[in-house]
């Protein structure tokens, strides 16, 4: 399996949402929602609580919507949410092995694996919670699903681990992809400036978002 | 001088914020001393008769005038024990995990389990006596059916629980956490089962006292039932006593094993 483009692919579509409509726990956080992109890379941006990481979990399919006009596919759709999900109890390696189900000899020759090469082979319980992101977004990275949705990916990193993880969110690491992140602190991100980005204001229920860029 | 008094004044303010050790040792050795402390003041100073509180120095003396030796009881019971809770909690988890991964299994056989869970333990014991005789076989079994469906039903709660970020991660890499036996379901379990599985071990030794008790030749069980027989109170006080030591024992040893295997947390 190639860990870059594969051509026979099908191509993501660009985010595209109209009519959703969700409440959580009595409270309506999207009322008739829409979104139009017309980039394959997005970026939501707003305080916490603003209902980011709702839709994020909206569109991969982990919540269902109450009701939705137009929705993108969920299938082929990848979440990783900001707190850690590796299992403890493996190595960084068994970790990617099992969910992705690859030999590590096919992914131990892709470029950003020299990112985690000096840990990836220790039990996930004794990384440190920047190691164990960057693992996470590798598996996720190299899983090359159409739709990857990554929650606040940069919390733990500091800036030179930023830096580092940033050429595999963007150009051939990506192509095939549809990038959908969500960001709270970093807003001279370079990949940031090269999305659609768009901007919730906290205030609910949620019908349409600010787009900056 | 005013390093030395730092590094002084920072040490003291240390021990100040430290809980002072030694007290937090005595007050478990205190616990300990303090039921056979209360027995002696009810004994030599209340005058209880023997017949309800026996003389600290009766039981201790029928420790070393039991024939065969309390300690052959006590070793027969503690094999019946091992032996009957180790077979139950792998047949308990055996079933949780293949209830978990069957759905078709989980409809079909949930209302026998809820049932048979209600049951109490030492109420199958006439039954297995019936079906087995007084044989070890059948003691084992009795404990097997005392603790197994509990077990099955927490190892399937406790599967079914998963957290929403593992739900989630199985979604996103399109893998069902029923294929990651080793790697997922069994860690899992180690994560969450001890309280039950602690639980299931009192359970366990009530179920091989109460097959003793009805039905053995040898045991802490036989001894006590021998013991109440014949009036002998200071007997069935040590048997007590031992089996208070014995689970605590056993329990200490289940769950220091157990928070090593788990040793991610």
């Amino acid at each position: 399996m190639s860990l870059t483009a594969q051509t026979n692919r099908a191509k993501p579509e660009t985010i595209s949402i109209d009519g959703l409509f969700y409440a959580y726990k009595g409270l309506e956080v999207f009322r008739d929602f829409s979104l139009h992109a017309d980039s394959n890379t997005i970026v939501l941006r707003g305080p916490s609580g603003c209902g980011k990481t709702t839709l994020l979990k909206l569109l991969s399919g982990n919540l269902i919507p109450d009701k939705a006009k137009d929705m993108p596919s969920n299938i082929n759709s990848c979440l990783v949410l900001q707190e850690d999900s590796l299992f403890p109890w493996l190595t960084g390696s068994e970790n990617i092995c099992v969910l992705t189900r690859l030999k590590s000899s096919q992914f131990t020759n892709h470029p950003m694996y020299k990112l985690i090469a000096p840990f990836v082979n220790r039990k996930a319980c004794q990384m440190s919670y920047g190691q164990r992101r960057l693992v996470e977004l590798f598996r996720a990275i190299i899983f090359r699903p159409l739709y990857l949705y990554l929650d606040e990916p940069f919390n733990f990193l500091d800036e030179k681990r930023i830096g580092l993880v940033l050429p595999f969110l963007q150009g051939e690491f990506i192509e095939g992809i549809n990038l959908t992140m969500t960001n709270h602190h970093r807003d001279d991100l370079e990949l940031i400036k090269s999305a659609n980005v768009f901007h919730f204001d906290g205030e609910f229920p949620v019908s349409r978002l600010e787009r900056l860029s | 001088m005013n390093t030395v008094t730092t590094a002084q004044d920072t040490a003291s303010s240390k021990m100040a914020g430290k809980p002072n050790n030694t007290a937090s040792h005595l007050v478990p050795i205190i616990g300990i001393i303090l039921m056979p402390v209360i027995w002696v003041a009810l004994k030599y100073f209340t005058h209880v008769s023997d017949r309800y509180l026996p003389a600290p120095t009766d039981v201790i003396r029928a420790a070393t005038e039991i024939d065969p030796s309390v300690i052959i009881h006590a070793s027969c019971t503690t094999v019946r024990l091992v032996l009957g809770f180790l077979a139950g909690t792998l047949a308990g988890v055996i079933l949780g995990i293949t209830t978990f991964n069957s759905k078709t299994f989980a409809r079909l056989i949930s209302p026998t389990i809820a049932s048979m869970r209600s049951i109490p333990a030492i109420a199958i014991v006439p039954f297995f006596i019936l079906w087995f005789g007084f044989s070890e076989t059948g003691r084992i079994l009795m404990v097997v059916m005392g603790i197994a469906f509990n077990l099955a039903v927490a190892t399937y709660q406790a599967l079914s629980n998963m957290p929403e970020k593992h739900k989630i991660l199985f979604k996103s890499f399109d893998i069902s956490p029923r294929s990651l036996t080793w790697e997922y379901v069994i860690p899992r379990l180690m994560e969450t089962l001890l309280p039950t599985v602690r639980f299931s071990l009192s359970t366990a030794m009530g179920v091989v006292i109460a097959s003793e008790l009805l039905g053995s030749q040898i045991g802490l069980g036989y001894l006590m039932q021998t013991a109440r027989s014949t009036f002998s109170m200071h007997v069935i006080f040590l048997a007590t006593i031992i089996l208070g030591l014995l689970n605590a024992f056993v329990d200490f040893v289940l769950t220091r094993a157990w928070n090593r295997a788990v040793y991610w947390r």
